[in-house]
């Protein structure tokens, strides 16, 4: 993509934009690469060209091992790309800022801090103006939204892993960074307040004035469609895009009928169909009888 | 009432049953009604706990632990004033003990402010030295790596070689005892502190740094929390360290103290006193473990 970081998206680039036209560019990922150092074949990601729309709810899946959290560090500041460059509304990331809020699989709360302590700390580090007392309510009504208002004393140990992902999200929405970035922020909860989570989520995001950019890693695929306006597939062979489907359901979307539409189907194996399709080419890139491989891989897809 | 038939209760009967039922023949014996006060007033407190616990198992423990004491008791007693088995010159009977115990009391009264005077001293100057230190090392990656094998040559020399040294070289036995203490206890704290900030999950480091925080707030308000298991773990050892050379200086060169009390008295032979140090001593370290437990479990409570 040869546009200048920062300039308003005008015409969309990627196929699939249909919506969203007028929608400025908020993340920008331009030939990013990154890897641990040391030997030749440790590149944990290749080459990652992307942009998230502002607003836009973008998730991104890919085999176990395709980098993605990697790329989700890169993007929050915690890592420097080892190529390419990484910029917020056109400015290049240097490191964490608080126009990114994150939100992790585990241990996004500190777990010496009650439920309040950990949003008022939050906000204190965010510069929020205010008294002690006053962030405390804000914490208060935050957690009231998730519907938390009794856990606000306890510590983390004393709330299930779904509870500490929700006081979690009230923490990302009470310092109310533009952009929010999870990483598989539900993967280490139940199913059923995992459903509970995903739609807390996207009512916290449709409540506020400026919808938030949302940056969802995942390697949940039902989860990555019912909640996301594009989901990206990277491919653990190359670390890099793999392709990006546009995900066409209206919004608010109900889960049941959803799950049962052709269109959810049909979008949904194109997704499976990638996945297996990159195991089967790591197979046959293995130095393991690559006839064999190839075959195998021929079967498979 | 099935509650009532336990070791505590059968021991303290036997007890009552003893000293109404034996006689005494040990001349040397003190008035014996102190010790029946003593240990009529451990049995009330003993029983209050029986009925008032709500918790069984706590209450079971009290009372075992109860009976341990009697049992401890009552051995003493029959050895010593009831059959007088045992050599009466170093081996004193409860009663004298305790009575001197009263009798003392002003003197360990004495001997306790100096002591904890050494101890708060050297013992909360190694806290202040290395826990912040330790932080910042543990904190700064080649530091600590630089570091880290200087602890593993310094760490493990007993404490209680320097005491000499530290009596030449330093201008009074109170400033040399604080130097041995704070020598003592620093190393444990500080080993388990640097240690601890080595291994803080990363992902906590990273939920940090995603909020932006200030390298001061990441020391104090990240770090520091983290890594209180490990300090506290250390304080620990050096709390029980500090202790053994706070009376193994008072024995070699103090004027007063609870050390220096066991030493001075032993080197008159009366042995009854060195039981009486030695109990109190006991009933200090136990008061002492006491008051860190409980702060343990309030700077812990985010744990369990």
């Amino acid at each position: 993509m040869g546009r200048l970081p920062g300039r308003p998206f005008a015409i969309s680039e990627v196929h699939n934009n249909m919506d969203a036209i007028s929608f400025p560019e908020n993340i920008t990922l331009k030939n990013v690469s990154f890897s641990y150092g040391g030997a030749e074949n440790t590149d944990v990601l290749g080459d990652i060209t992307l942009s998230v729309r502002k607003g836009e709810f973008v998730s991104i899946v890919g085999p176990s091992g395709c980098g993605k959290s990697t790329l989700l560090s890169l993007v929050a500041g915690l890592n420097r790309p080892t190529g390419g460059s990484i910029a917020i509304d056109g400015v290049p990331v240097s490191g964490p800022g608080r126009d990114r809020g994150v939100v992790f699989q585990h241990y996004s709360l500190f777990p010496w801090m009650t439920a309040r302590a950990n949003i008022v700390f939050a906000l204190q580090q965010a510069r929020e103006r205010g008294s002690h007392r006053e962030l405390a309510k804000t914490a208060d009504r935050y957690l009231e939204l998730v519907g938390l208002k009794e856990a606000a004393d306890k510590f983390p140990c004393h709330l299930s892993g779904g509870m500490q992902q929700r006081v979690a999200i009230a923490r990302a929405f009470a310092v109310d960074s533009p952009i929010l970035l999870m990483d598989e922020p539900f993967s280490a909860v139940d199913t059923r307040n995992r459903v509970a989570l995903q739609e807390l989520l996207l009512k916290l995001r449709d409540n506020g004035s400026d919808r938030k950019t949302v940056l969802f890693i995942t390697h949940d695929i039902d989860e990555a469609i019912i909640l996301a306006d594009r989901v990206v597939v990277l491919s653990s062979l190359t670390g890099s895009v793999r392709e990006q489907f546009k995900v066409p359901f209206s919004r608010p979307r109900h889960r049941t009928p959803l799950l049962k539409s052709p269109d959810y189907v049909t979008l949904r194996n194109g997704i499976i169909d990638l996945f297996h399709k990159d195991e089967s080419e790591i197979l046959a890139a293995g130095d393991t009888d690559a006839f064999e491989a190839s075959a195998i891989g021929g079967v498979l897809s | 009432m099935k509650r009532l038939v336990s070791a505590a209760n059968f021991l303290f009967m036997l007890l009552v049953v003893l000293f109404v039922a034996i006689p005494c023949r040990r001349p040397d014996n003190a008035v014996e009604t102190p010790l029946l006060w003593l240990v009529g007033g451990i049995q009330i407190f003993y029983l209050l706990n029986l009925v008032s616990r709500k918790e069984p198992q706590k209450a079971e423990t009290v009372g075992d632990v109860t009976a341990i004491g009697y049992a401890v008791l009552l051995a003493w007693e029959l050895t010593t004033a009831r059959y007088n088995l045992v050599d009466p010159m170093l081996y004193p009977t409860p009663s004298a003990v305790l009575q001197l115990f009263v009798k003392d009391r002003a003197d360990l009264a004495k001997g306790l402010l100096s002591s904890l005077q050494l101890l708060a001293g050297g013992y909360a100057a190694a806290l202040i030295a290395a826990i912040p230190l330790a932080l910042v090392i543990g904190w700064r990656k080649r530091l600590f790596r630089a570091v880290s094998p200087v602890t593993k040559v310094l760490g493990p020399i007993p404490p209680i070689v320097y005491i000499p040294y530290a009596i030449a070289i330093l201008p009074t036995f109170k400033m040399s005892s604080i130097f041995i203490i704070f020598v003592g206890a620093f190393w444990p704290i500080f080993i388990n502190t640097l240690n601890g900030v080595f291994t803080v999950d990363r992902k906590i480091i990273d939920s940090a740094r995603v909020l932006n925080v200030p390298e001061g707030t990441m020391l104090f308000r990240v770090i520091l929390p983290a890594t209180m298991p490990a300090i506290i773990s250390g304080a620990n050892i050096g709390l029980v360290l500090s202790f053994i050379l706070l009376t193994a200086a008072e024995m070699i060169g103090a004027t007063s103290g609870l050390g220096w009390y066991v030493k001075y008295f032993s080197d008159f032979a009366d042995y009854s006193r060195v039981i009486v140090g030695i109990i109190f001593i006991g009933l200090v370290v136990t008061v002492i473990t006491f008051v860190m437990d409980k702060l343990e479990k309030r700077l812990l409570r985010w744990r369990s």
